[in-house]
Order: structure tokens, then sequence, then C-alpha cells
């Protein structure tokens, strides 16, 4: 058995606001992200869906070192991210990269493409300015842009280009994990399957994984493997692209689907479910199962105390859920 | 012509003309473009007054108590105004850029500390200062510069820490940081270039603050030493006699004046071209 390329072992983050001011004693917890386990095999793609606020982006933080976790750890290749130094951490950069969601706030515009697309060899490997300029090149002709253009500065670029950009700038130091937060959902409609292709022939092309975080479920369909769905910081169920859209388990994945609008909307509209109220607060989640009001499939006493545990339930589905246990 | 080049368009022609006129022009060529030496008095034309009340074309402003070219003097002291204002504010806006960005990027105690420091400095009296100095070591020019860089580097270090706050969670620096940049490169690559634009217009905005400070310092005695022709010692000299002899103050005054207007028109101009978000500092 190989080791995966990434593994999340009680990934824990928590945030500590001050509620009231400077001098208030008030302070609260936001438990961003709660005892999150995952793994992912090299080569396959892993899509973390959940609403806004559920801790997606701050779980992608922490996979990309940005953000220390509170408890848990974040495993690439089997190392501990967090206990990389030096040449290790340098060999880390060079194999994590990312994709922002936003392409004009991702890129400097003070800098011109060459060097931005430059930046992840310059900073970690000793390379000739020759060979600097053919590994630019190559990138940017892998994300279909002419070579000339990296004199240019990220201004002069449309929205996908722009993006173009940030992926050769992720690309360029052949990463074997990417983490794309949100990587089309900026992006023009008519332009998003474009991009989508181009991860996809990157995939096919280094055999590098991703990780995709995403709440557009159309997008995660047609790239994941895998689908992990968040509620308030926690997964609530983890399966395969397939069985996640044929037969969700956990009831805020089947609500979260029957949101999304139907291909054929008179044969295929089944009776939507609407959940009623908002998100709670991350800083004062509800007891027991977090989605428990607001779930339609309650069990009366339960599910109100006991925080559910997650579970195999498949080949490869675990959902965390007490109409599943016992 | 100009009105087919948008940058042309809505270049402020007056101010800048004034501006080479009065204080640029003068400081460079005073030497050769002033009709007298501004130190050599001409005892027998002793407040002589100027073109138009009396005076005659050899001293088109008149002359001052000893008998000294006011214009010789005016142009001489535009010297002072721009040495003053330049290296003044090159050091102030370094001093505070360095700070400023320090504590934004490194937030915490170090943060706190250095904004703190800045509520001193502004707490803390200029012309008080200078006063202390100047009886500590005498009136020199290093010592206005102190001044003037005491004064302004705060305006520098709080609005660069406001930017730079801003521009540390800005996804390029994250993006930049995957890549492995340190600190350092982040700082010097990422932030400083795209802060730059807010610098040059603040540094402008502060000219006019700076040409204030240095006249004042100069008027009071603790600024550039006698008896260079500063324009706030020209207008000093004049005090005493402002109602027999106006023109010995007037004119340096109004050098003061149209320098200072001028450059707030330009800065103001160069805010809107250079950052339309940041109308007001």
């Amino acid at each position: 058995m190989t080791q995966p390329i990434l593994e999340l072992r009680n990934l824990t983050r928590h945030f500590d606001v001050g509620t009231g001011g400077m001098f208030s004693a008030r302070r609260g917890l936001v438990r961003a992200v709660e005892d999150v386990s995952l793994t992912l095999e090299h080569g396959q793609t892993l899509a973390l869906v959940g609403e806004s606020g559920c801790g997606k982006t701050t779980l992608a933080r922490m996979l990309l070192r940005l953000l220390p976790p509170t408890s848990g750890q974040v495993l690439v290749d089997g190392q501990d991210v967090a206990t990389l130094l030096g040449s290790t951490l340098r060999a880390f950069r060079t194999k994590v990269q990312a994709v922002f969601q936003d392409p004009w706030a991702s890129l400097s515009p003070r800098m011109k493409v060459f060097d931005i697309v430059a930046e992840t060899l310059v900073v970690n490997e000793r390379l000739t300015k020759g060979e600097l300029t053919r590994r630019v090149d190559e990138a940017l002709t892998s994300v279909g842009l002419r070579p000339e253009q990296a004199r240019l500065y990220p201004h002069e670029f449309s929205g996908g280009q722009r993006q173009r950009i940030a992926i050769a700038s992720a690309i360029i130091a052949r990463p074997k994990l990417m983490i794309l937060d949100e990587p089309v959902s900026a992006l023009d409609v008519s332009i998003r399957s474009q991009i989508m292709n181009l991860f996809k022939d990157i995939q096919t092309e280094y055999g590098c994984s991703y990780v995709i975080v995403a709440h557009d479920l159309g997008t995660t369909r047609y790239m994941a493997d895998r689908i992990a769905v968040m509620y308030l910081g926690r997964l609530v169920e983890v399966a395969p692209t397939d069985e996640i859209f044929d037969l969700p388990r956990h009831p805020y994945t089947e609500a979260l689907l029957s949101a999304a609008l139907p291909l054929r909307p008179r044969k295929d509209r089944a009776e939507a479910i609407q959940l009623s109220g908002e998100v709670p607060s991350p800083m004062n989640p509800p007891s027991g199962c977090a989605f428990h009001p607001r779930c339609h499939r309650v069990i009366d006493g339960r599910c109100s105390s006991d925080i559910p545990v997650s579970q195999s339930i498949g080949p490869a589905h675990r959902v965390a859920c007490h109409l599943y246990s016992g | 012509m100009f009105n087919r080049i948008p940058f042309l368009r809505r270049f402020p022609v007056i101010p800048v003309a004034i501006l080479l006129v009065v204080l640029i022009i003068p400081a460079f060529f005073a030497t050769w473009i002033a009709p007298h030496d501004p130190y050599t008095s001409n005892l027998r034309a002793r407040l002589v007054p100027p073109v138009g009340f009396g005076g005659s074309w050899d001293y088109p402003l008149g002359t001052d108590r000893l008998g000294r070219c006011m214009l010789s003097r005016i142009l001489h002291g535009a010297k002072y105004a721009l040495g003053i204002s330049m290296i003044g504010i090159v050091l102030g806006a370094v001093v505070g850029t360095v700070l400023g960005l320090i504590s934004g990027y490194l937030r915490g105690w170090v943060d706190v500390f250095i904004m703190r420091l800045v509520d001193i400095t502004f707490a803390l009296p200029s012309i008080l200062l200078a006063l202390a100095l100047a009886a500590i070591s005498g009136p020199s020019f290093s010592l206005v510069v102190i001044v003037v860089v005491f004064v302004i580097w705060g305006f520098f270090a709080r609005q660069v820490r406001a930017e730079t706050l801003s521009m540390r969670e800005r996804d390029f620096v994250a993006k930049a940081r995957v890549a492995g940049a340190s600190d350092t490169r982040i700082v010097l690559k990422y932030i400083l270039p795209n802060i730059a634009n807010t610098i040059i217009v603040l540094a402008t905005l502060q000219i006019g603050v700076v040409i204030i400070l240095e006249a004042s310092l100069s008027f009071l005695g603790i600024g550039i030493p006698r008896p260079a022709p500063a324009w706030g010692l020209l207008v000093a000299d004049g005090r005493q006699l402002i109602v027999s002899n106006w023109w010995i103050s007037l004119f340096p005054g109004l050098a003061i004046l149209l320098t200072v207007l001028s450059v707030n028109l330009l800065g103001d101009r160069l805010r809107d071209w250079l950052d339309p978000k940041l109308r007001q500092v």
C-alpha cells in the first residue's frame, strides 16, 4: 500500500476572538475546523464542499501551511507539515501549490507575468537565467498562453487569462499537490469549462493531485473523484463523487443536492428539501450534531445530545449521522 | 493639442509654472539670475521701495534696512526652502515607511510600540522641541532637518502601516508565501511596490507643511541661522518695519504663500491621478 499524498489527522483550528473590543473580558472561540480526518491518494481529486463559513477555506489555508492548526496534523507524503524547516520546507513549497479564487487579487499588479510565474523557482531553486526563461515559457505554453506575454503586466489580461497565469505560476515547479480554492467561481461562466479542462489536462500530464474547495456542485461533479461535505467545521460525509450524487446519505448532503438546479427541470425536479433558518454561528454551535436544528430527519433526543461519529457505510463512504449508527 | 492626451488635459499648468518660477529655478540658478549679491549691503540704498512705489529697476523688490536687494535674497532663499523640504521629506518618508512596514507586517507588540511612538510625536509641540534643541546646540541646518523628520515621519508610518495591513491579507501575498517567499521578500517585492503611490502622494502633500514649518522656525530664529536669507528670516527681518516698509516682509511672505499653495494643488492633483480611492489622508 502506497503512502497517500495527503493525510489529515484530527485537524482542528479554533480562532480566539474578542467580542466587545479591546477592554472587554468577553472572549469567544470560533471553531472553524473541528476534528477533520481525510486522505487523498496520488493523482486523485478531492472536493471540499459546504456553505460559506463552514471552514473550507480555513482548512485549505492549513493545508498550505499558511495557518497553523490548533491541534491535529497535516501530512504530505507522510511528513508532518508543521515540523518542516530549511530544505524540507523548500521541498514542500515546490511540492504543494495553490490557485486562488480571484485572479484579480492573486496576482500582484506591480509584477510582470514573468516574475509572477517564475517566483517559486526563483525562491527555491538556483537556476540560470536561460533555464528560468525556458521553464517560464514552458509553463505559459502549457496553460495556453504565449511565451512573449511574459513581458506584460497582469492588468493587460482578461479574467480567464489571469487565472491561466496563476495556474502557470502554480505548475512551474511541477507540484504533486495543488490546492484550488474556488478556482473558477470568479470567472465568467463561458470560460469556466475551459479552465476546468485545463486543470484536467494538467493532471493527466503531471499526475498531480487536487484538493478543490468549492460551493458549486457542477464544478465538483466534473472534477472530483471524491467529495467531502463540511458543515460548521466538521466533515459530515465523504464518498466517491457518483455515490454522493446518486445516493447521498447525510441529510445535509441531501439538502445541498436538492438545492442545485436540475438538468431537466420538468422531469428531474424532485421535491426540494428546504432548510429552515440560518447556519448557526460557529462560535456557539448547537449541541450534539451541529446540523440537528435544521435537519429534516432529526431523531428526537439523540441528535441534540450526542455528537455523531464518522463511520464507514460502504467502501470509501463515510458519514457522521445518527441515522446510520447502531 | 494638450487635450488629446488624457494626462496633459488635466495637467496643473499654473501650479507647476509658479513652482518653477518661485522655487525650483531660483533654488538652482539664483547665483546667475539674481541681480545682486544677497549678502552685500549698499548703505546708500537702504529701504528703497519696490518698482512702482518710488523705487527703480536697480532693486525691483526694494531693499532692506542694510540696503540688500530683496529680490536677490528671496531668490537665494528658495534653496533653503527646497533643500530642507527635500532632505527632510526623504528622510522622514524613509523612517516612516520602514517603521510603518514593520508595524503593519509584524503586528503584535511591535505594532503597538511603534504606533504609540507616533502618538507621542504627534502630541509633542514641534516648535517647543525645536526651541529646546536650539537651546542645546544652537540653530543649524541639521537641527531643522531633525525637527522636520520628527514632525512628519508619523504621517508616513501611519499611512504605510494601514496600507500594509490591507496588503498583507491579499491573495497575492498568500500566493507568495505558498511559493516560499521569505518575509523580507514579501515586504520588499510584494507590499512596498503596491504602496509606493501612496508614499509619493503623501510626500508631495507634506512639502507645504515642511516649508511652513521651516519658515516658522526661521522666523523664530531657531531655524536656518543668519545671515542666510531663508524666507522665514526675511519675514522676521521686516516685522518691526511692517508699517512703514511693508515690502521687506510682504515679498518673502508671498513667496511662501505661492509655493505652499502650488505644492498643495499639485499634491491634490497627483493624488487623484495615482490613487482615486484615497481622497483624504
